[in-house]
């Protein structure tokens, strides 16, 4: 009872839903008489208290009904809604009113089969319950309803329907070997028009099977007989026979078929290497396309082939291939342009797998397989290189790419040639941003360690001197100057070389070092080739102010000219090619070219050139220019030199030459400390003295103390040149001179003669004050000198011990003046006298002995020898006037024992000094008078002919 | 000598624009030096000998020749001797061209320096002349030529001290130089060391007996000694025309006077031409005096 109220609610509630529903007119007439008979049917079951199964079968047939024309609203409403929107609905919500109708139809079948099991018509319930059922979606039910209806039905078309529904259910589950004879018993015996379906269904079982023939045959048949009473199935056969055909390897006949039915064939192909593609059948729909690709004529659908083909590769990531059919497609749009979509795709399919290449040559992955990752690498650089020859436009940004790529992958020469290109052609679009990068990246890729030596060589050049067409003022760029600058020096573009100097200094202009560095390779690079015009060349850009350079590479710079101009001539010096040489610096020093230094230098070796040939005059005068031109340090630094000049002009008779060079010396080194500059300087006033040049003499005297000489050398030579003075007369100066020796009383024993010169000259004069002081000087100089132990030369000794005789002179003057008287007391008296002074002679004369004079030793015994015997004699002869003969003759003898004594003494003192004479060799014209007796005084050895001068050694 | 090659430095001062021009004929062979001779390549004598009065010196000194006698002698491939009697003929410059001449040839030949010197110190220049003497000794230590005529040089400069010290240690030098020993005798004589002259002018006299200087000089150290016999037999090898020479005549004048030959004195002393320097001039006198002849 419940469930028929179940049952009566149902159909009530169905009533009132169905009016919710939009219904087409159509459904609205069927669905009107539809539920006027179940409402008629149901008023009747009820009646019939739901014990008749014809009637309960007949609700079940009309809910069923009903339900289908719900579920066809439903589905079109469904499929009405936008998918996104679809996505988000519960879909048993939409189909929840057939599914009502379903459930009663199904219901009242159930009741049925429960209740009247043997029912005549149950084949037909049962097929009913296994539609509803299957629409239902509980499809193993309706699987066990459709065979039982298969087996009950006593209706041909509900059992052939139901074994098609089971057939399908066989070929859902891919059992087509049970479906087959399903679907053969159907096609057989019926010809309603759902048989194309079931044909076409059963050619698929077949081609399952591989029975590629009935299958194609089957197909055939499908297609032909589709349209007109059949259900249209053409187009699916054209879309699957094609894989029969391909399958059962009969293509030839597949075209055929196309042909015939006037289709493309290709398309069809096309669509099946996608299906086949789909199913995992890779080799199979390459072939396929290959076949088809062969046998197309036609561009677009060639093209089209190709674009399967690509997707096949990519799909199996096939790549050599894929990249193969990219560059014909490439190529052929570069002949002429594709079609937009076979060019949009072919773009998607080219930049898609450079992207995947060069992330997977990026990636870690591939980092133990250095080969595959190098391969992928030059798989995405000709991606790359496909994709930017597809667009132009963007060609810098595909060959940055491709550097980059090559970077990633280590191969840092390819990427650094890459990365140029990348730049050259940003810079014709003026695309600052990959310009940026692509140099970035080359100097990230300079800088790799692993770049070899030779491969970074190459590209130095060309990667610095981009940096710079970029940025040439940062202190980054400043470097990079310098690099490039290096790079194309090493690598011998000395033009290059040069515009990056300019430029550089033209960007950082007070960075002198840097230019001077520059500058200096470029110009020692022409020095070397001997290309002196182009040196002279960038000095002359310096002195216009070109270059900006510190004064010290000023100063080096000169010195670089003077050494080109200086080089050549050097060269033939060193090869011993001496008049080359000469006649070369001559021109060097005439030249208006040259610099002071290269003439001065020039100048020098003219000098030793010409010494060389002992030509002293002109030797002298360029020594005299070189001089002249050279600073202090440089005279000393070549002072030997010129010092062995000026002895060889002295020793070559060129006295005047050795004179000036040597002065000239001197006043050049003047503030110098140089061993050599008091050489120069005694040189210069000895050869002047030599020369007789006393006022030459005395100019270079005059510099003695501003150029620091040395004391003991201006001693010397001031002692030599008062002698000179003395000789000339030029007291002044003698005085000058002594006075200023005076000063170091080390010089002391030499100024004693050369003021006895002086001393004589002022009493010539009149001038007895002078004398005295001078007198007076020699004096204390002779005592200071004799208490220092100074040596004391002879004729200063001569001088002095000749002093002391004054004395002695004046003693025998006195003795001369006591004249010998009686009474005899006083001759007695006088000659007590006279022996006291003779003591006293005697007392000065071994005084004047210990000076050490031979001369005045002479003198003083020559005087006291003459005293002794003058005084003896008068004793002799001493006749006492007024006395007698006897007292005198008394007084004789007395006297004999007097005199006799005192003239041996003088004897004896003769015989001393004649000793003394010639031991010591003394030279004195008061020799004879102590060397010879009286009578022979006088007598000389006298000749015209003063000593003689030995020219040779002599015959030995 | 070093050539400037490579200065590095920079003199700033200009030069004179000179208007040189450079010697297109020279050569290389201007450069060629010659091999300088050694001292033992030099024949340090003269092989010639001219006809003199005075030849006891004559390998080693043209000096105490007369022009007459050096006129024997012509220039000859002997440079040093032709320096040698250009000098002596008075033309010093041409003397010292030549010898500048000779330079690279005889620098290392202490006969050349010393010849130049003895050239210099013939023309007056005392102290280039010393300058000479010294590279004489530095080419040759102790050279007993150059060592000899400093001691000359000396003793012109009225230094006769140091003349004889010359002398003496060139005598030592060389014991059989003769000229040393000529001039240190001679010195010894004019002071009156008859005993240290008297050897050195005999063994001169015995090498070369006809010199009449020598002659002179051994009869004057008697004459001196008071010995006048030998005095006079000395004398009497001097050639009778020598006498009217004051150096010899009045001494051989005075000993013939104390040989009691008046007349003879007298008529060497009238043979007696008026002496030219002072001392014999003064000599001169004191002999007439001891002669008893009146001004």
């Amino acid at each position: 009872m419940l469930k028929m109220i179940v049952l009566f609610i149902f159909m009530i509630i169905e009533v009132a839903y169905g009016t919710r529903l939009t219904l087409d007119e159509r459904r609205q007439k069927i669905l009107a008489i539809v539920d006027e008979e179940l409402s008629e049917v149901s008023r009747l079951a009820k009646t019939q208290d739901f014990k008749s199964p014809d009637t309960l079968f007949r609700i079940a047939e009309l809910n069923l009904e009903k339900a289908r024309l719900f579920r066809e609203v439903e589905n079109e409403q469904y499929l009405a809604i936008p998918p996104e929107e679809r996505a988000r609905l519960n879909k048993e919500e939409y189909f929840s009113k057939s599914r009502k109708f379903f459930e009663s139809a199904n219901d009242a079948a159930q009741v049925v089969v429960k209740k009247f099991p043997s029912y005549s018509g149950i084949g037909d319930v049962y097929y009913i319950l296994a539609y509803n059922l299957k629409e239902l979606g509980r499809n193993e039910e309706a699987r066990k309803y459709f065979k039982m209806a298969s087996g009950t039905s006593k209706d041909p078309k509900i059992s052939l329907k139901s074994n098609l529904a089971l057939a399908d259910y066989y070929y859902n589950d891919k059992k087509y070997q049970e479906a087959i004879p399903l679907y053969e018993a159907t096609i057989n015996r019926a010809d309603d028009k759902w048989w194309t379906k079931d044909a076409f269904n059963l050619a698929w079982s077949y081609y399952r099977v591989r029975n590629y023939q009935r299958a194609i045959s089957l197909m055939k048949e499908v297609h032909q007989k589709s349209g007109g009473k059949y259900v249209d199935m053409r187009s699916q056969v054209e879309r699957d026979i094609g894989i029969f055909y391909v399958d059962a390897n009969l293509l030839d006949e597949a075209v055929l078929f196309y042909d015939k039915n006037g289709l493309n064939y290709t398309e069809q192909f096309v669509k099946i290497s996608a299906v086949i593609t789909s199913q995992g059948r890779f080799d199979q729909a390459e072939k396929l396309l290959e076949k088809v690709k062969s046998m197309e004529k036609d561009r677009n659908r060639r093209n089209e082939i190709m674009m399967a083909q690509l997707n096949l590769f990519d799909k199996y990531n096939k790549i050599p291939a894929h990249l193969i059919v990219c560059r014909e497609l490439v190529d052929q749009h570069l002949n002429s342009p594709l079609e937009k979509n076979h060019l949009e795709r072919l773009s998607f399919h080219v930049n898609k797998k450079a992207a995947e290449l060069q992330k997977a040559a990026a990636s870690d992955l591939y980092n133990s397989v250095p080969k595959t990752k190098a391969q992928k690498a030059k798989e995405s650089i000709a991606y790359f290189e496909l994709a930017a020859k597809l667009n132009p436009d963007e060609k810098a940004d595909k060959v940055f790419y491709q550097a980059e790529t090559s970077y990633v992958a280590g191969d840092f020469g390819l990427a650094i040639k890459l990365y140029i290109d990348a730049f050259d052609y940003a810079k014709i679009k003026g695309n600052k941003k990959i310009m940026s990068q692509s140099l970035e990246g080359m100097l990230s890729s300079l800088g790799q360690s692993s770049l070899s030596k030779n491969v970074a060589d190459k590209y130095y050049i060309q990667v610095y001197s981009r940096f710079i067409e970029v940025d040439a003022n940062s202190e980054r760029a400043s470097a990079i100057f310098i690099k490039l600058f290096n790079a194309q020096f090493d690598a011998k573009d000395i033009a290059g070389a040069e515009a990056t100097m300019a430029k550089f200094s033209k960007n950082f202009p007070s960075d002198f070092k840097t230019q001077e560095g520059m500058l200096a390779k470029i110009m020692e690079h022409y020095r070397a080739k001997k290309d002196y015009l182009s040196v002279k060349k960038y000095v002359e850009r310096i002195n216009n102010g070109e270059f900006k350079i510190s004064n010290k590479y000023a100063e080096a710079l000169k010195s670089l000219m003077t050494k080109i101009q200086i080089e050549g001539v050097q060269q033939s010096l060193e090869k011993g090619d001496k008049a080359t040489a000469l006649r070369g610096y001559h021109q060097i020093y005439v030249s208006s070219e040259s610099t002071p230094k290269a003439k001065m230098n020039a100048a020098y070796n003219l000098a030793a050139l010409y010494f060389e040939m002992g030509d002293t005059v002109q030797s002298s005068q360029w020594a005299t220019t070189a001089l002249n031109e050279m600073d202090a340090a440089d005279v000393a630094k070549f002072s030997d030199s010129f010092l062995s000049m000026a002895a060889g002009y002295f020793l070559r008779q060129g006295f005047d030459q050795s004179a000036d060079l040597s002065d000239r010396m001197l006043s050049k080194l003047c503030r110098e400390n140089s061993s050599n500059k008091p050489v120069a300087y005694k040189n210069a006033i000895f050869i002047a003295l030599a020369n007789a040049d006393v006022n030459k003499a005395l100019e270079v005297r005059s510099k003695s103390k501003s150029c620091g000489i040395p004391d003991q050398t201006i001693a010397e030579v001031s002692l030599e040149m008062t002698k000179e003075l003395v000789k000339l007369k030029r007291w002044e100066k003698v005085q000058m001179i002594l006075e200023e020796l005076e000063s170091n009383s080390r010089n002391y024993p030499n100024l004693i003669r050369p003021y006895e010169d002086l001393r004589k000259e002022f009493l010539a004069i009149g001038s007895d004050e002078e004398a005295k002081k001078i007198s007076e000087k020699q004096n204390r100089f002779y005592r200071e000198a004799k208490a220092q132990k100074l040596e004391l030369p002879v004729d200063a000794l001569d001088l002095i011990a000749h002093r002391m005789l004054k004395s002695v002179e004046d003693k025998r003057l006195r003795l001369d003046q006591l004249t010998l008287s009686f009474p005899e007391d006083l001759f007695n008296s006088t000659v007590k006298t006279k022996l006291q002074v003779l003591d006293q002679m005697a007392s000065e004369v071994n005084e004047i002995q210990k000076i050490g004079s031979g001369k005045g030793i002479v003198d003083a015994y020559r005087h006291v020898i003459f005293a002794y015997e003058s005084f003896a004699k008068s004793l002799r002869d001493f006749v006492p006037l007024g006395k007698s003969p006897e007292y005198v003759e008394s007084f004789k003898k007395a006297m004999t024992e007097v005199h006799e004594p005192i003239l041996q003494n003088a004897r004896k003192q003769r015989s001393e000094i004649r000793k003394l004479i010639l031991d010591n060799k003394i030279l004195s014209v008061s020799n004879f008078d102590v060397l010879f007796s009286e009578a022979e005084v006088g007598k000389r050895y006298l000749t015209e002919k003063e000593a003689i001068l030995m020219d040779r050694g002599g015959r030995r | 000598m070093k050539f400037l090659l490579i200065l590095a430095f920079l003199v700033s001062c200009s030069s004179k624009n000179k208007a040189i021009k450079a010697p297109e004929t020279v050569s290389n062979e201007a450069f060629k030096k010659e091999k300088p001779l050694t001292n033992a390549q030099v024949s340090d004598y003269y092989k010639e000998s001219a006809k003199s009065i005075n030849p006891a010196l004559q390998d080693e000194t043209l000096d105490r020749l007369s022009q007459s006698e050096l006129a024997n002698y012509s220039s000859s491939s002997d440079p040093l001797l032709d320096i040698s009697l250009k000098c002596l003929r008075g033309d010093f410059k041409s003397a010292f061209s030549t010898a500048a001449l000779y330079f690279n040839r005889y620098q290392k030949v202490a006969a050349y320096w010393n010849q130049v010197a003895n050239c210099h110190l013939n023309s007056g220049a005392h102290r280039k002349a010393l300058l000479f003497y010294n590279k004489a000794l530095e080419v040759k230590p102790n050279y007993v030529p150059a060592l000899n005529n400093i001691g000359v040089m000396y003793s012109r400069q009225g230094m006769d001290q140091k003349a004889l010290i010359a002398f003496e240690k060139a005598n030592k030098e060389s014991r059989f130089s003769k000229t040393p020993r000529f001039n240190l005798a001679r010195l010894y004589l004019v002071y009156g060391l008859v005993d240290l002259a008297l050897p050195l002018f005999q063994g001169l006299l015995s090498e070369s007996s006809g010199d009449v200087d020598l002659l002179n000089a051994v009869a004057t150290a008697y004459v001196l000694k008071g010995e006048f016999e030998k005095a006079k037999s000395y004398y009497q090898n001097v050639p009778n025309t020598e006498w009217g020479r004051a150096e010899i005549g009045l001494n051989l004048a005075l000993t013939l006077k104390k040989l009691g030959q008046e007349e003879e004195a007298q008529k060497v002393l009238k043979k007696i031409a008026a002496p030219q320097s002072i001392g014999l001039k003064r000599y001169y006198v004191f002999v007439k005096s001891q002669l008893g002849v009146s001004e």
